[in-house]
């Protein structure tokens, strides 16, 4: 009967070690060192999408105000000014410092766009324009001469405007000219969250690294546990598979349909560790509640990273089902 | 009989079966450590941003009393006034502006600081470029190790986008400086450009670091500054002071780690996290439950002889029980070097700062305790004559 239906037989005893699995104690062990991994493991990667609800949170709150930004597109950028920047020896004579000096073909252009207000100046048209800082600093005010060298050389310029914008401009020296001092840098505005975003993505985004490398430790840590669970297992259902065996399917059938009992179960122990995680993960924030912290988030985890979880645990369990079964065929 | 019984079943056990609970502790301990030693470090992160590593053990830091780190900012004024009663204890007195700004796409710590006051004391030297100039608004230096990462050398330019600035900053690298912690990682510049970066001005700072005379303890400056130091009944090693002001008048209040400061806004002390350190840990030991089934997985022919012989169950479980102790416990006592030794691999940084494992002598104890307590539960579950 075996031989002429072999594949009926074979998924029959597939079955039958599948029942005969889940009946015995030693099941419980193996969900021991399967369930705890995954929901530590859970807890970590969701901890990490607690901090990026917050990143998004909090970047939300600094909405409404712009930024300006240096970007490095330059086609198709509407509403940009261009510069170029370089760090230069600014002097009156007798004192000096080294600060930034702006060459742009419109210094008015450039301080309306920059938002920064002119105090004083000769006339509209402005060819070199000091901030109030970097004024005060070297004491030179509108018609005064500064000299300004750059690498080898040095140029005097008159200064007939001085700008202030409680930023950096303040200790800047603009300049009107076609040449360039640098490579030209194109500057936007840009939504302040933006800015705050990056900062805090990347900041959270450490944080995540860390959780994940962490549980990646974590299941490493339970692999020899989880091959002593089914060591465990195959020895306890040893009797129930010899009685398979004495029906006629082979030991090699057996071990082979064992693996596959093992990923299945695996699987689902897995999936029911990472639920597990997610209701701690879920209950830990209500319970905050009473520490007086607020975290409306409910976090719930990336399915990728479910996937991936559940199919690592059963592509381990399948050898290592099969490995462990080999007991049986040394009657130990 | 005498102990007889002991070494019978000691020879039983045989090394692959001591190997096997080994193996499994020590990778056990080692995914423990890391957990509670990174969980740990974070929460003392901010300590070691704040401290110059050079003064730890002789320095005050007065700082704001905000939620969010680097964000809080003291008035100087105020410090001043603060501390002209303990004046005579302080040999110097040192501000620095600290906030985390957007440099080439990545988060970085930008510290602006009064070069007088670090070269003094901190212990740094300049590798490539030009020391610390304090009249350079269009400079910057940057830590070794950040510019390591960033990949950036003197002569190039940077831009540094801040959160409390509405223009960028291009700035070029002047230097590149070997420098001890916290500045290896961080941009530095000069006192006045930071507070550009931190959008502030004048009369503020981030931090204030009081240097104590030698010899002056942190009680005596604290007690001359009719400050509590009860909330701290330990000994006091390092003591940071936050500043809440309340209408015209300036509270302050003392804490043993900085982060209590930020964290303690959130109602979540240092204790209540150092339980929850140990929970997970318990919770993880729990699979050391099977490593005390083992000798009965593995010997289980071999200890049915012996119980034949008339040994007990009572005394092979207690030899069981000896043996994977004594083994529990040099498995630990290796695990933890060999952790250390593997998070310097591992590279887990937040801010471009290298996160240290730090350990809790509760947690040290706690791990090898919850292990052993599970091994020896498995062992009571476990039988010589189980199916």
């Amino acid at each position: 009967m075996l031989q002429k239906h072999p594949r009926k037989y074979s998924l029959r005893s597939l079955w039958i070690l599948l029942l005969i699995t889940l009946r015995s104690r030693s099941v419980i062990t193996l969900a021991l060192v399967i369930v705890i991994p995954t929901s530590i493991t859970t807890v970590l990667i969701l901890g990490s999408e607690v901090v990026q609800g917050r990143v998004s949170e909090v970047s939300d709150i600094v909405t409404g105000t712009t930024v300006v930004a240096r970007v490095t597109r330059t086609s198709g950028v509407e509403g940009h000014i261009i510069a170029s920047i370089t760090d230069a020896t600014i002097s009156n004579g007798e004192d000096s410092v080294e600060a930034s000096v702006v060459v742009t073909e419109d210094v008015s252009d450039y301080l309306k766009f920059f938002k920064t207000r002119v105090i004083k100046s000769l006339s509209k048209f402005i060819n070199t324009s000091i901030g109030i800082e970097l004024a005060q600093t070297l004491k030179v005010g509108i018609g005064d001469y500064v000299t300004v060298c750059l690498s080898n050389s040095c140029k005097n310029l008159i200064i007939d405007s001085i700008h202030s914008c409680r930023c950096i401009l303040d200790y800047s020296l603009l300049v009107r000219s076609n040449l360039s001092v640098g490579p030209a840098l194109v500057f936007r505005e840009l939504p302040r969250e933006v800015i705050a975003f990056g900062i805090l993505a990347s900041t959270s985004g450490d944080l995540s690294k860390l959780m994940y490398t962490l549980s990646v430790m974590t299941m490493i840590s339970y692999i020899v546990l989880i091959y002593l669970g089914f060591r465990r297992l195959t020895s306890s259902i040893r009797n129930d598979v010899f009685l398979i065996h004495e029906l006629g399917i082979s030991l090699r059938s057996i071990r082979s349909h064992f693996a596959i009992v093992a990923a299945t179960l695996s699987l689902l122990l897995s999936l029911y560790g990472t639920a597990l995680g997610l209701v701690i993960t879920h209950l830990s924030i209500w319970v905050l509640r009473f520490l007086d912290v607020y975290l409306p988030l409910r976090p719930t985890l990336p399915y990728p990273w479910l996937a991936l979880l559940s199919l690592m645990i059963a592509a381990i369990a399948l050898p290592v089902g099969y490995i462990t079964s080999r007991s049986w065929e040394y009657g130990g | 009989m005498g102990a007889e019984w002991l070494i019978a079943t000691s020879k039983c056990l045989g090394l692959r079966t001591i190997a096997v609970i080994a193996a499994s502790v020590l990778l056990l301990a080692i995914a423990l450590t890391l957990i509670s030693g990174y969980v740990m470090s974070l929460y003392s992160f901010y300590d070691e941003l704040t401290l110059p590593e050079n003064v730890r053990d002789r320095a005050v830091v007065f700082m704001g009393f905000s939620l969010a780190p680097f964000t809080s900012l003291i008035r100087i004024s105020t410090i001043d006034s603060l501390i002209s009663n303990v004046s005579s204890l302080i040999s110097d007195v040192g501000y620095e502006v600290i906030t985390i700004a957007l440099v080439e796409n990545e988060s970085v710590i930008v510290r602006g600081v009064d070069k007088d006051f670090l070269r003094k004391y901190v212990n740094y030297s300049v590798i490539d470029g030009t020391d610390i100039n304090d009249r350079c608004y269009a400079c910057a230096w940057v830590g070794e190790g950040l510019a390591r990462d960033l990949n950036v050398g003197v002569g190039d330019v940077i831009t540094l986008h801040s959160l409390f600035s509405r223009t960028p900053f291009i700035l070029r690298v002047k230097g590149i400086l070997r420098i001890q912690e916290p500045y290896d990682y961080e941009v530095i510049v000069p006192y006045r450009l930071g507070q550009l970066i931190r959008g502030t001005s004048g009369d503020t700072a981030s931090i204030a670091i009081l240097i104590l005379k030698n010899g002056v303890s942190l009680s005596e400056v604290l007690s001359k500054l009719s400050l509590p130091s009860t909330k701290m009944p330990y000994l006091l090693e390092k003591v940071f002071i936050a500043l809440k002001r309340l209408g015209k008048k300036v509270e302050a209040s003392t804490y043993r780690y900085a982060s209590e400061v930020l964290i303690e806004r959130l109602g979540i002390p240092r204790n209540t996290l150092i339980a929850i350190t140990l929970a997970i840990v318990f919770i993880a030991s729990i699979g050391s439950y099977i490593v005390g089934l083992v000798p009965f997985i593995l010997n289980k022919e071999e200890l049915e002889l012996i119980h034949e012989q008339g040994v007990a169950r009572r005394k092979i479980k207690l030899t069981i029980a000896l043996i994977g102790i004594a083994t529990i416990t040099v498995a630990y006592l290796i695990a933890k070097p060999l952790t250390y030794a593997l998070s310097n691999t591992l590279y887990a940084s937040v801010l471009h700062h290298r996160l240290s494992l730090v350990t809790d002598i509760s947690v040290d104890i706690a791990i090898p305790t919850f292990i052993s307590l599970f091994y020896v539960l498995g062992l009571i579950m476990g039988d010589v004559s189980e199916d």
